[in-house]
């Protein structure tokens, strides 16, 4: 008998150390493509009105770099046409030469002042972002996609100092 | 694999530990007359193994050379024969008509009676016996299923209520029925959960009290407050405990969850949510239990008797599974990254469209803007991101003893206690959707989470005692301690207010309740009084403490994150994109001109930017304003007769002053009869008056909440009646409880059939219940102390009765060489909220706002038919060879609950969402086959053919899918146990 208590105190002695107290938890769900989060990379360049017809259409363009490098392109206007979408062209040299495009970004929205499509326009091009202050580079917001009358405009790059960065 | 092997250890070591040196005896069993009896039981004593007898009479077992038998047989008196070596032991039995029937001692402090010979209702579980083939294994729910005046509501969620499982009484609260170990007082939870009655309320937590060290358990079914203490209103609960048993016993229980939805033909599911609540048939809720019993007896006659259990239980998960429509996990800002943090930077949420902008890809694009899009392209079902419902996850480790031991021939000291110990981890959240921006966040949790609430459960009881002669009393001087303890925490969680350095796992508080009871009791027994009186008297003295600690800082707090301060004069709340800051939702913050606000004064001017949730979600830590430490001492005085006038009639009466340091002196008293007509027939009768003092739980408990009205989420604050807010509004002190009760029934013996009636009623006055929400429009005066917030507060709302009838039926007898018990038991009760004690507050409601407000119709509503009015359970058990089986049916009523408000309906009208649920009947098995005197396999199931209560109605079908005031809402459970001696 003394052998089979010992025998039950060792199997409860064991199980007890075997047996975990910890339970396992439920995980969050956490599965989202890379390249998420707060973006806190950012230069900011200002648009200033052409006011080619008093519209006063002003506002800022932000370029953000976010986790993967990419640039995420942001427009802010103030005083845009509503119902009327406003084409974004990157142009080269300074506000004037408005000879060649380096790139033809999104619509503006007349109504939100914003990108029509999407909140940002992304440029894949992992070098952008660094290579952007000593670009030789404007920025031209046209009347409507019928009428090229800039309506805003505004040096990027090398052609000025950014509004703000950090 | 781990757990695996565990069991398998565990199997393999019972069966090496179990063969022993044994003998073989054979013999026949014949009544006086020389009569064969076939069916009679011989048990080796101390053991629950043995045989039964044959057609002829006959038997053979296989025994220690040294034990001793037991052979009982029913109508005949139970005879004990030591083997001492002899190989054949024939026996006559003498006939004893009542041998078989247990005696009590609860609800009397004279002789023991049978249950058929008290004057008062009592119900009586033979543990020991019937444990073997039932499916439970908690207490509580072990009693639930054999007693149908016993409930033991078990939450599925619901922040504290998943930990406990709170036993009650004819419908009534738990803390208004009383328990007992051996006869002293068992302390209460310090967690105070909530009831299937609709009020929070303290109840004694059985699960710490190891089942197999239970010899039987009384259950006295009248109000016993001037027996036992004045809170015992609906009744008292006796656990009497096992002694030496000279064995050890075990059992091994595994078992688990099919997990198997029920047919939604029926129900008012929606198509789409009825493949979402689909269940993925993988079986779930795992558990295994271990429990150990061992008892010596001393040579001097006392005895000692350790038990042990361990047991885990993985969590069941029954997921309220909305449709994407009505419960979409990300919002319009989220899949197009139009969030931004309080500095107006861009948080990106969906980079996944990022990516898909980056190639050009225009189909993605435009699938990654949809939430059923997004939730494809990282693998997530709506089941994954659903609020879940279900059993707690438990880890659980009790240890009991008892001790006697004799100090002199008239005098023995005894003691008995458990320590116990649960982790647990429930549900008791809805699920944080990611659309839900003030809570939520993409650093910590992209998508969503659901925070889930656990506990760190520690528990004591000690009783030490002498009983002894004192003159011509016997006396009983006793000491009764008991502690519970528990420690809140929260994980999967955050304080959204301080940001994403919230810490993720928090601990939310510690809840503890301390109770000591010093008892002195004499009783005399004067058997020259008429045909015999019992006298008792004493005194007791109890103290209470209740106290609550703060959780961490982090689990309270409201922090800043969505706060600007002016850095500098004159500071324009704008972004990096020259746009004003945005709030939550992306609403550009403006003044009245359109122009973004200006901040006028460096390091003073501020704006609240964004309006992060404050404190843990879901569950605030209890904070530095909800301490507490509160003690309670009570002394109370009682007398106690039982006078049998003559051998038919019997008269009770008992009487009991308490004085209690809070709320003044109490007297109770009660009187019982019993009136036998003949040898088989008897009426029986009582009344008592009853009063509860509110625990001190319910007078110091206070917590701030979030709730949900739909989807949204709102937060409130239970106040302590002594609180500014109570005295604002002109909210009193919490009084006590007062009660009257009523009982009348008969008891009758036909043959082998044992049968009692009784019917009650219990009137309680100025219940406890809980208000509802008060906002700062409904009461202006509480605006400077509530804001925007709300408050509730425990009151006297008003008086209640329940009134019933509970019948049970007994039938016992042999089949052929087989044994059969038969029990049918059934109780009906009307539950009625008699009316509202308003008293006149500071509000701008009318009588009939402020009386729907003060006790809600959901509460009254819970109280009156939120739990079955009528359950039934039917139990067969029958015993021949080898084999044992038990066979329950349980016919659980109606239930009908009631919507806190109105609301619009799903078929757009505007009303209460009320529901009926129609009645449920489940059926539990147990078979177990011996397969020597040392081991028995047992197999069989709780709930076998998975019945599921109704599916709850669309408006509410938020939390819960199931009701779970019915058979709850797990379905089917099956199980096989192994059972061993030594």
């Amino acid at each position: 008998m003394r052998n089979n208590i010992k025998n039950i105190i060792v199997a409860i002695i064991v199980t007890a150390s075997l047996i975990s107290c910890e339970q396992e938890r439920l995980d969050p769900v956490l599965t989202t493509a890379e390249g998420g989060g707060t973006l806190t990379e950012y230069i900011a360049y200002t648009i200033a009105s052409t006011d080619p017809g008093g519209s006063n259409v002003n506002g800022r363009i932000v370029f953000w770099k976010d986790n993967l490098d990419r640039t995420l392109v942001q427009i802010s206007l103030y005083n845009t046409i509503p119902g009327i979408k406003h084409p974004a062209l990157m142009m080269d040299g300074p506000v004037g030469d408005d000879t060649a495009t380096t790139l033809e970004l999104d619509v503006v929205s007349g109504d939100s002042g914003e990108l029509d499509a999407n909140k940002f326009h992304i440029i894949a091009d992992t070098e952008f972002y660094t290579s952007l202050p000593t670009m030789d580079v404007h920025l031209n917001i046209l009347m409507s996609e019928s009428d090229n009358t800039i309506i805003a405009t505004g040096n990027l790059g090398i052609n000025t100092e950014p509004v703000e960065t950090n | 694999m781990k757990k695996a092997l565990t069991l398998s250890f565990l199997l393999l070591n019972c069966i090496y530990i179990s063969f022993g040196q044994e003998k073989t005896i054979t013999g026949k069993v014949i009544d006086e007359e020389g009569i064969v009896l076939p069916g009679t039981d011989i048990i080796i004593k101390g053991t629950t193994k043995g045989a039964t007898t044959n057609f002829d009479g006959e038997f053979t077992i296989d025994a220690p050379a040294d034990a001793i038998l037991i052979f009982a047989s029913l109508g005949y008196k139970t005879t004990e024969i030591p083997i001492s070596g002899k190989a054949t032991i024939n026996v006559t039995l003498a006939q004893a008509a009542e041998q078989l029937l247990e005696t009590i001692v609860i609800g009397s402090r004279g002789q023991p009676r049978t249950k058929l010979n008290t004057p008062v209702p009592v119900d009586v579980i033979d543990i020991k016996k019937e444990a073997i083939n039932m499916p439970q294994q908690d207490l509580s729910q072990m009693l639930a299923a054999s007693a149908p005046s016993f409930t033991a509501y078990t939450s599925g969620g619901g922040d504290l209520s998943s930990f406990v499982s709170p036993p009650s009484l004819r419908g009534l609260a738990p803390n208004q029925m009383l328990v007992l170990v051996n006869g002293k007082r068992r302390h209460t939870s310090a967690i105070l959960s909530s009831s299937q009655t609709g009020t929070a309320s303290n109840a004694v937590d059985m699960k710490f009290i190891p089942s197999i060290g239970i010899d039987h358990i009384e259950i006295l079914r009248d109000g016993a407050s001037a027996q036992y203490g004045s809170d015992a209103i609906a009744g008292v609960i006796n656990i009497v405990t096992k002694k030496g048993t000279g064995e050890f016993t075990g059992t091994l229980t595994v078992g688990g969850y099919p997990n198997k939805s029920p047919d939604f033909s029926d129900s008012d599911l929606t198509d789409g949510e009825k493949a979402l609540n689909r269940s993925s048939g993988d079986w779930d809720g795992f558990n295994f239990q271990f429990d150990g019993n061992y008892g010596i007896e001393f040579e001097n006659g006392g005895f000692f008797n350790v038990s042990a259990l361990i047991s885990q239980s993985e969590r069941t998960i029954r997921p309220t599974v909305l449709e994407i429509d009505r419960a979409p996990l990300y919002s319009s800002n989220y899949l197009n990254n139009e969030t931004t943090d309080v500095s107006g930077r861009p948080v990106i949420t969906n980079p996944e469209l990022v990516a898909a902008q980056a190639s050009g890809d225009a189909a993605s694009i435009s699938s990654l803007t949809t939430v059923e899009g997004l939730m494809a392209a990282r693998d997530i079902e709506q089941v994954d991101v659903a609020t879940y419902s279900g059993m707690p996850a438990k880890t659980l480790m009790g240890f009991a003893f008892n001790l006697e031991n004799p100090l002199s021939e008239t005098s023995d000291f005894y003691a008995f206690g458990d320590f116990g110990y649960q982790y647990s981890d429930a549900y008791s959240c809805f699920y944080r959707r990611a659309a839900q921006a003030d809570r939520t966040s993409f650093e910590l949790y992209p998508n969503g989470f659901r925070p889930q609430i656990y506990t760190d459960q520690y528990n004591l009881s000690l009783s030490t005692g002498i009983t002894g002669e004192l003159g011509e009393f016997d006396f009983d001087l006793s000491n009764s301690f008991g502690m519970n303890s528990a420690k809140y925490g929260m994980f999967n969680t955050w304080n959204a207010s301080i940001g994403t350095g919230s810490p993720t796992e928090m601990n939310l508080g510690t809840h503890s309740f301390l109770q000591n009871t010093l008892n002195l009791d004499f009783t005399n027994y004067y058997e020259d009084i008429l045909n015999g009186l019992n006298l008792a008297f004493g005194g007791e003295l109890r103290v209470e403490n209740y106290a609550i600690v703060a959780g961490q800082e982090e689990s309270w707090t409201a922090g800043s994150a969505g706060v600007v301060t002016a850095t500098e004069d004159n500071q324009a709340l704008v972004g990096p994109d020259g746009f004003p800051l945005e709030d939550l939702n992306a609403n550009p913050i403006v003044d009245g001109t359109g122009a973004a606000v200006v901040l006028p004064y460096a390091g003073v001017s501020q704006e609240l930017v964004k309006n992060y949730a404050l404190n843990c979600q879901c569950f605030r830590g209890f904070a530095p304003e909800n301490e507490s430490n509160s003690f309670r001492s009570v002394m109370a005085a009682y007398m106690d007769m039982e006078l049998d006038v003559t051998e038919a009639f019997l008269v009770s009466g008992a009487l009991r002053m308490e004085n209690y340091s809070d709320f003044g002196n109490v007297v109770t008293g009660k009187v019982a009869a019993r009136y036998s007509i003949g040898d088989n027939f008897a009426f029986r009768g009582s009344f008592s008056s009853g009063f509860r003092a509110p625990s001190l739980q319910e007078l110091n408990y206070s917590h701030s909440y979030t709730f949900f009205v739909g989807l949204e989420p709102f937060d409130g604050t239970l106040y302590q009646n002594n609180s500014s807010a109570a005295r604002t509004l002109g909210v009193g002190q919490l009084q006590e409880e007062r009660s009257r009760n009523f009982s009348l029934g008969f008891t009758t013996k036909i043959g082998k059939l044992n049968f009692t009636l009784d019917a009650y009623k219990i009137d309680i006055f100025d219940r406890i219940f809980e208000t509802g929400e008060f906002d700062a429009g409904q009461a202006p005066v509480l605006s400077p102390i509530i804001g925007s917030g709300l408050a509730s507060f425990r009151i006297n709302g008003g008086d209640i009765s329940t009134k019933g009838i509970e019948a049970v039926l007994n039938y016992n007898t042999h089949i052929g060489a087989g044994k059969l018990g038969a029990t049918l038991s059934g109780t009906f009760r009307k539950n009625k909220f008699e009316g509202v004690n308003l008293p006149d507050l500071n509000t701008n409601l009318s009588d009939e706002e402020l009386a729907d407000n003060y006790v809600n119709r959901s509460l009254i509503g819970q109280f009156e038919t939120g739990t079955p009015s009528g359950k039934l359970i039917g139990t067969v058990n029958y015993s021949i060879g080898k084999f044992s089986a038990m066979l329950r049916g349980t016919r659980y009523g109606s239930v009908q609950t009631r919507d806190s408000r109105e609301r619009t309906l799903l078929d757009g009208s505007t009303g209460y969402a009320d529901q009926y649920f129609t009645p449920e009947f489940t059926t539990d098995i147990g078979i177990t086959y011996n397969i020597n005197d040392k081991i028995s396999l047992t197999v069989g199931g709780n709930n076998i053919f998975n019945e599921y209560p109704e599916i709850i109605r669309y408006e509410l079908r938020t939390f819960n899918l199931y009701s779970n005031y019915q058979q709850g809402s797990s379905g089917a459970y099956y199980f096989g146990r192994i059972s061993f001696t030594l």
